[in-house]
């Protein structure tokens, strides 16, 4: 089995186990970027008093969601990646869907 | 200048640090070149974690930091019993107009309000009930009713006023004086820095040249004379400035001149009373030859019984143990009296008594007689042989 260079790595999150390690990522892999952009959506933006900047403000009662800006706001914060929001709605029921796609940037 | 321990409390300092020290150890564990060296993310969950870690870290640094304060206060307070200053009412002096001629009474805790300078009321309260006659009362005391210093130098007319229906006004004509705040914990901190940097580890009572004495590694006791030069002794000792300290060995034995030397000039250096001479010396000892006579209990052993005999004197005469006190500046509680420092018979007889396999203490000699006194500023008895156990 030929020799793998070592690589920089990051804990993979949600936590889970690999065998008797902690999963990981990969730096700079899609898996990285995409994990940090999932981070940086899962996250009420002043929630981390050290990251105030970071996360996305509470959208309830927004009237509209911009795909566009919130791709740029994504990408302002993670710029490995190369981001595209397809928002659809709202429904009958006033929910909004959001389908986000994450790539590398160039 | 008080300095706080050298501690991280700003938490941004604290996880650049966490997440510094991860790439660090990474990289060095994995040997990655710098453009391949981990990085962190401001998504990734190292981030978080080490920002929640440094949150933590960095308010327990600032505990510390606040209770090392504290301690250091309290160390102002209670070891160097340095005063804090408390918080003092202003006393300034007013005068009260009347509307007519005549006998008044101001009240005790008659009060007025005046506007400090950044229109801050301030209340006053006469002291004392003030009789006057006249068109007004001059010089009459008013004591500020909060304590600090808001209500220093205070002047001109007052706002408001006790309403006594003879008066027209008052006034501050003297301006009040003595108001302070509580001293705040950090101006106390300095205060006690100040003090703190006063205190020298100079000996400067005589008990304190013996105790002095023991920061030298070879010394195991010390004892200190006031008044005696080593030089010139005499009885009493009276020779102004100089001190006489005695030292021995943890085991009581002489220390070698060199010993003695670099205890002398540990106390005459710079930092040291003016004028005073120190000399080491010697304890002085006596030779003692102990003879007892015993009757042993029933069925105790002949040779046994007087080795132990012979143990406990050794023992109880043992420069070692002889004098030591650890109470004692210096260690060493030597005699103050004649009879403290006499060895008679009944010493020896209550030491053998108590030697399992004695029955009677019928004898005791002392250097052939009922007593001997030890010798010396110093003494140490000095047990020149075993002593000689006689079984009847």
């Amino acid at each position: 089995m030929a020799d793998v260079p070592p690589v920089a790595t990051h804990l993979a999150w949600p936590f889970r186990l690999v065998g008797r390690r902690l999963a990981a990522v990969e730096q700079d892999s899609l898996a990285d970027v995409e994990q940090n952009v999932r981070s940086y959506l899962s996250t009420e933006r002043g929630e981390r008093p050290l990251s105030p900047d970071f996360g996305l403000e509470d959208p309830t009662f927004s009237r509209s969601i911009s795909g566009a800006r919130l791709a740029a706001d994504i990408m302002e914060q993670e710029d490995r990646a190369d981001v595209e929001v397809l928002v659809s709605g709202p429904d009958g029921s006033g929910r909004t869907s959001l389908t986000v796609n994450v790539d590398l940037a160039e | 200048m008080y300095i706080d321990a050298d501690l991280i409390t700003d938490e941004t300092s604290v996880v650049e640090a966490i997440l510094a020290g991860i790439a660090d150890r990474l990289s060095a564990a994995l040997d990655l070149d710098e453009d391949e060296s981990w990085e962190p993310a401001e998504g990734s969950p190292e981030t978080s974690l080490g920002e929640a870690v440094g949150i933590v870290v960095a308010v327990a640094a600032a505990m510390v930091q606040e209770q090392e304060r504290n301690d250091y206060a309290g160390f102002g307070e209670l070891i160097l019993n340095l005063p804090r200053e408390v918080a003092e009412p202003a006393t300034g002096y007013t005068r009260w107009d009347f509307n007519a001629p005549g006998d008044y009474l101001i009240p005790d805790g008659s009060e007025l309000v005046i506007d400090s300078a950044d229109g801050t009321p301030v209340g006053f309260a006469v002291v004392g009930d003030v009789n006057v006659s006249g068109a007004s009362a001059t010089d009459v005391e008013v004591v500020a009713l909060e304590p600090g210093a808001i209500a220093n130098g205070i002047t001109g007319p007052a706002r408001d006023w006790e309403p006594l229906p003879f008066v027209t006004g008052v006034e501050m004509t003297t301006a009040p004086s003595g108001g302070q705040d509580d001293q705040t914990r950090d101006e106390y901190l300095e205060d006690v820095v100040r003090a703190a940097r006063r205190m020298k580890l100079v000996p400067i009572v005589t008990d304190d040249y013996a105790d002095t004495a023991l920061d030298h590694p070879s010394v195991g006791r010390a004892v200190a004379v006031r008044l005696l030069d080593l030089d010139n002794p005499t009885d009493p000792p009276a020779a102004g400035g100089h001190v006489t300290v005695f030292i021995a060995d943890a085991s009581g034995l002489d220390l070698p001149q060199s010993v003695k030397d670099e205890v002398e000039a540990s106390m005459m250096g710079e930092d040291r009373p003016l004028a005073v001479t120190v000399h080491v010396g010697d304890p002085e000892r006596t030779d003692i030859t102990i003879a007892v006579s015993i009757r042993l209990a029933l069925g105790a052993d002949h040779d046994a019984t007087v080795a132990a005999v012979q143990a406990a004197i050794d023992a109880a005469y043992d420069p070692a143990g002889y004098g030591l006190d650890e109470d004692a500046p210096g260690h060493w509680r030597v005699p103050a009296t004649t009879a403290e420092r006499t060895i008679n018979e009944y010493d020896v007889a209550v030491i053998v008594r108590d030697v399992e396999g004695v029955d009677r203490v019928e004898d005791v000699t002392i250097n052939g007689g009922a007593e001997v006194t030890l010798s010396g500023w110093a003494p140490l008895p000095n047990l020149t042989a075993p002593a000689t156990v006689t079984v009847l």
